[in-house]
Formats: C-alpha cells, sequence, structure tokens
C-alpha cells in the first residue's frame, strides 16, 4: 500500500509541477511495475508497448473520436442560438425565466454536443447579451451559463462516462442509459436554484417577454434537427439497433450532414478545420489514457486494492463509506485537476477494491461522473467558469464564483439523492435490461 | 525551420483529419448497408482499428510537438519564477525522453509482429501494419518535438500553430 501512495504522491507532485498529465501517469506506472516486478525493465517495457498499441488501436474506442466529432459538427453549425430561442419563447416569460432558459437550452445543446466547455462557451456568447439586456445581474446570469455547461458531462453522449466505461470495463451503452435519469434530474435541479435565487432576490432576474402562439410554435420547429439525433443516437443503442460505436459513427454524420445544410460547413477548409479540431482533442485524451492504464497496472499490481480492503474491513466502513470517501477526496481533488484526468487518476485505484466489495460500478461510474462535474465550477480551477470569463472578460472571475453557488448546491442535492437512492442511476438500465 | 515543421505538422493533421473522416464513413455506410441492403462492409472493424491508429498516433504526434497536453501546473508559475530554464527544460526533456521511450518499445511491438508473420483474422492482412503505423508516426513526432525545442530553445509558444487550430481539450 505504502508503495501506491508513494507513486500517487510523485504522480500528483510532478503533475503540479507542470509535467504533461499523460506522459507522468505513464512514466510512474512504468516505473512502479518496473520495481513490483523487482525491477523487469524488459517486463514493464513490453507491457507499455502492448497497452499503448491495444489501447491505441482499439475499435470500441474509436466510440470517442467519432462523439468529439459529432460535438464538434454541432458547435460549428450555429445550433446554440435556435435552441435559446424555442427554451426562451417556452419558460422565458417567467421570473429568472432567461436563465431557466439558458439551463434548457444549455442541456440540449451538450445532449447532442458532449462538451462542457464547449457548451459553456458558446451558451455565454448567445444567453449573456440577453440575459445583461433584460437586466439580469452578471453573478447569476455568468453562474448559470458556467452551470448549465456542466450538464454536458452528464447528459449522454459524454466523453468522461465513456472514459470511465473504459476504465471500469462496463458496458458504454448502459453508462448512457444509466446517466439519462440523472442529467434530467440535474437540469430541473439548476431550474430550481434559478428559481431559488430569484425568489430570494427578485431584482437578480426580471421576467422576459412572452412570445406569441405562433412565433413559439416556429420556435421550437427549429430545432427539431437537435432532437431527432439525439433520439436516434441514444435511441438507436436503448433499443439495440446498433453499437454506441456505430451510434457515434451516425451522429458524427448526421451532425455533418446538419451543419452542411445550415450552411456552416460548404468549404474543404472549414470541414478540415473541424476534423483537425476533433483529431487534436481525441490525441489529447489518449495520451491520458493511455498513461493511466498503465499507471493503473501498477496500482493493481501494487496490492493496493486488498490492502484498501482489508484496512476498511477494519474500520468496518462498508461500501458506502467508502464511496463517500471517493467522493470527499474527488470533490478536493477536482478543484485543481480537470474532468477526465480526475476520472482517469481516480477510477484505477479504487476501482478493484469496490468491485470486490460488490459495489454496482454503472452506479459508481454515474456518482463519479456528478462528482467531477462539480469539480468544473468549484474554485479555484473551475475549468466552466475560467471559460466564460475567457468569453466575457469584463466579468470578474469573484461574480462568477458567487454565481455558481446555487448550482453546486443542485450538483450536491443531486449526488445525495444518487447515492441514497441508486435506482436513479441504475433504474432505467434495470428495466431495459 | 519555422517553415518545415509547421509543414509536416500540418501534414500530419491533415492525414489524422482525413482518417477521422473515412472512420466516420465507413462507419455510417455499414449501418445503413445492413439496415437498408441487409450488407455489411467486409472488414469494417479492422479498417477502423487500422485508421484508429493514424487519428491517434499522427494527433498524438502533432499535440506533443505543439506542446498542448494536459497540465495541472499549481507549482509552475512559482518555480518558472525562481528558475524558468530548469522548469521549462526539466519539463520539454522529460517529455522527450517518455516519449522516445515509447516509440522505441512500440519498434519492439512491431518487430515482433513482423517475426512472427502473424495476420489479421478478416482481411488477412500483416498485423506488424498496425504498430508500424504507430511506429512511423511517433517517430516524425518525436523527430518533430526535437527540433522544434531546438529551434525555439524550449519556448515552444513561439511557434505559430494556428496551421493545426487552437482549441484545449472537451470534456
Amino acid at each position: 500500500m505504502e508503495l501506491a501512495l508513494f507513486g500517487f504522491a510523485v504522480l500528483l507532485f510532478l503533475s503540479f509541477c507542470g509535467f504533461p498529465l499523460g506522459f507522468t501517469t505513464l512514466f510512474v506506472g512504468f516505473i512502479g511495475f518496473a520495481y513490483t516486478r523487482e525491477w523487469n525493465w524488459e517486463g514493464a517495457m513490453t507491457m507499455v508497448g502492448q497497452q499503448v498499441m491495444e489501447t491505441g488501436a482499439n475499435y470500441g474506442l474509436s466510440v470517442i473520436p467519432l462523439f468529439i466529432l459529432m460535438g464538434s459538427f454541432i458547435h460549428r453549425s450555429n445550433i446554440s442560438e435556435d435552441l435559446f430561442r424555442a427554451a426562451y419563447a417556452f419558460i422565458g416569460y417567467r421570473k429568472g425565466g432567461l436563465a431557466q432558459a439558458t439551463v434548457l437550452a444549455s442541456a440540449g445543446f451538450s445532449a447532442v454536443s458532449g462538451s462542457s466547455l464547449a457548451t459553456a462557451a458558446t451558451m455565454t456568447k448567445v444567453a449573456m447579451p440577453h440575459m445583461r439586456k433584460y437586466g439580469y445581474s452578471d453573478s447569476l446570469s455568468s453562474g448559470v451559463v458556467a452551470a448549465g455547461g456542466t450538464l454536458g458531462i452528464m447528459i449522454p453522449p459524454s466523453v468522461p462516462l465513456i472514459i470511465y466505461g473504459l476504465v471500469a470495463e462496463e458496458d458504454i451503452g448502459k453508462l448512457f442509459i444509466a446517466g439519462t435519469i440523472p442529467g434530467i434530474l440535474l437540469v430541473f435541479l439548476f431550474l430550481g436554484a434559478v428559481r431559488f435565487s430569484v425568489w430570494r432576490n427578485p431584482s437578480l432576474g426580471r421576467p422576459g417577454e412572452r412570445v406569441a402562439r405562433a412565433d413559439r410554435f416556429s420556435a421550437y420547429a427549429k430545432v427539431w434537427p437537435v432532437i431527432v439525433l439525439f433520439l436516434l443516437v441514444l435511441g438507436g443503442i436503448y433499443i439495440g439497433a446498433f453499437t454506441p460505436t456505430e451510434a457515434s459513427g451516425i451522429g458524427a454524420f448526421g451532425a455533418a450532414a446538419f451543419a452542411f445544410f445550415k450552411g456552416h460547413v460548404r468549404s474543404w477548409s472549414a470541414l478540415l478545420d473541424i476534423l483537425i479540431d476533433s483529431t487534436k482533442t481525441s490525441a489529447i485524451l489518449f495520451s491520458v489514457i493511455f498513461g493511466a492504464l498503465v499507471f493503473s497496472n501498477f496500482i493493481n499490481l501494487s496490492g493496493l486494492p486488498y490492502d484498501l480492503l482489508d484496512m476498511l474491513d477494519a474500520l468496518n466502513a462498508g461500501p458506502f463509506g467508502v464511496i463517500l470517501f471517493v467522493c470527499v477526496i474527488c470533490i478536493l481533488l477536482g478543484m485543481i485537476f480537470e474532468a477526465v484526468g480526475l476520472l482517469l487518476l481516480i477510477v484505477p485505484v479504487f476501482l478493484p477494491t469496490l468491485q470486490l466489495m460488490g459495489v454496482d460500478m454503472i452506479w459508481f461510474g454515474i456518482i463519479m461522473v456528478v462528482v467531477v462535474e462539480m469539480g468544473l465550477i468549484t474554485p479555484p480551477i473551475g475549468m466552466n467558469v475560467f471559460t466564460v470569463r475567457a468569453v466575457m472578460p469584463d466579468i470578474r472571475l469573484g461574480h462568477i464564483f458567487k454565481g455558481v453557488v446555487p448550482f453546486v448546491f443542485a450538483d450536491v442535492i443531486a449526488l445525495i439523492l444518487i447515492l441514497l437512492f441508486p435506482v436513479i442511476a441504475v433504474g432505467l438500465v434495470e428495466l431495459l435490461r | 525551420m519555422e517553415r518545415i515543421f509547421k509543414s509536416i505538422e500540418r501534414v500530419l493533421a491533415v492525414l489524422a483529419g482525413i482518417a477521422l473522416f473515412c472512420m466516420m464513413m465507413l462507419t455510417f455506410v455499414d449501418v445503413v448497408g445492413r439496415y437498408g441492403f441487409n450488407k455489411s462492409i467486409f472488414g469494417t472493424s479492422e479498417m477502423i482499428e487500422f485508421l484508429m491508429v493514424v487519428v491517434i498516433f499522427a494527433g498524438v504526434a502533432f499535440v506533443t510537438a505543439s506542446d498542448k497536453h494536459i497540465k495541472v501546473d499549481i507549482f509552475a508559475p512559482w518555480i518558472e519564477r525562481v528558475a524558468p530554464n530548469f522548469q521549462r527544460w526539466t519539463v520539454h526533456v522529460f517529455s522527450l525522453v517518455i516519449y522516445a521511450c515509447l516509440t522505441y518499445e512500440l519498434g519492439h511491438h512491431m518487430l515482433d509482429s513482423f517475426v512472427s508473420e502473424k495476420r489479421t483474422a478478416v482481411l488477412d492482412f500483416p498485423q506488424w501494419i498496425l504498430p508500424g503505423a504507430a511506429v512511423f508516426f511517433s517517430m516524425i513526432g518525436v523527430a518533430l518535438f526535437a527540433a522544434a525545442l531546438l529551434a525555439t530553445r524550449g519556448r515552444l509558444e513561439k511557434l505559430d500553430h494556428t496551421s493545426v487550430n487552437d482549441r484545449g481539450p472537451e470534456a
């Protein structure tokens, strides 16, 4: 156990010093593996080569670049404006309605883009000017776009859920199904957080103008491609018509066709730009995945899972106690690490122990995603908060962090509910089995 | 020097991008063929595996050369203030050594596959093609990274990477 903890400490230290996360995890995993095999360098090298090659040439993992590509096409097709208009037509006339419309539009956008940063950046550009026009406070409006973006990592298709599935060797289709109800729950809790903020201080968000019935339906009509794409991708997986890999290919193609017909991707250079962008994001993620898989081999060999199990047995903590412990660690590390890096660091360490304890790994995956989602908006390094600030540099960072507080509470409530009622996460999976 | 660097980086990025496009088309046509015409494309999964190697390893090559990997750097600003060159060079040399070692081991893997003369199950291609492609792109990546470090004296941000557009990872 001391060895694994020492390895983990070295990994954190090197990461904090600015060493690339992927290379650092690979290095620590490699050295640790060689040490546990009595300095068997050749064995460690072979393990690294095999692990990297098997991961980099894995058919099942093509789902990651393809869903990223789908998100890039959606991002460039300017659907966000239509989504916001439709959501505004639906709910904008209520107190805090524009902020609630932003939550709904963010949920819709993230459901087909799968990216929280892209959602936060896009919705800041789209929704902030409208909220400012109606005199919304900067803290509420910037807080809602930062928090709304986090919906992207829970509502399927979600890259962090795919990565969890890879590390935990869980069915990605089941994880997507499991993420649906918690995703909807989070949307409702975020709507509630806006409502609560405006109830406490009505001056934070005045109601918008009511949209005429005809205009309302015309606004709804513009977002049908997003609904079709979402239903096609997830519906296909749910009914078993295609695998997540096939769904990602179909989703990417559908998004490309949609972007083309909307007139946004009609040149070779625009298409190439999107392809290169997606390739770059995929490569960055895969370099962290390579390192994390090598590191998890070392963790398994170090005996940490069994030592942890013995220790927790002695403490009489039980599976629930362990999960709470993992959540606390993740919330703390989530303030520093970004979502994927955190998932890849923490999951391999605790996964074998939790498997030995008989914990449902789908449920645990959803809990992990809620926890890392909080990390995107909590100080000092809330990636979504920084994204909003980058798009709207005139808003003070402190205002945005103040604005996300109700949404952090909403996340905590979601976490508690999922912890207490696992059926929220696994119910739909059981139902569709 | 910078022009050559940017051209190679661009070629890698374009190759990876085209491979990704082919992956999307293959998957889509395969599913449409299966449901619409009761006919799948023969060996789709093996072709996608090969395209994955191009996307990922060519991608890692240009991401490494342009220093776009995920970093946490909590202490880095402080260390940079105290010993700017030390911090920069240590991080870059560390990355270069790890990347070079990984490339060496992938080469080993390719040689093993080559000697074993194993072939893929469906398309009957020699199996060494997959690690071979990975080694090819990784070698270019290592050379590109080393050349960029020397040309910029470790200040990779000096290079203009607009040829391969500039957005962070999407969580």
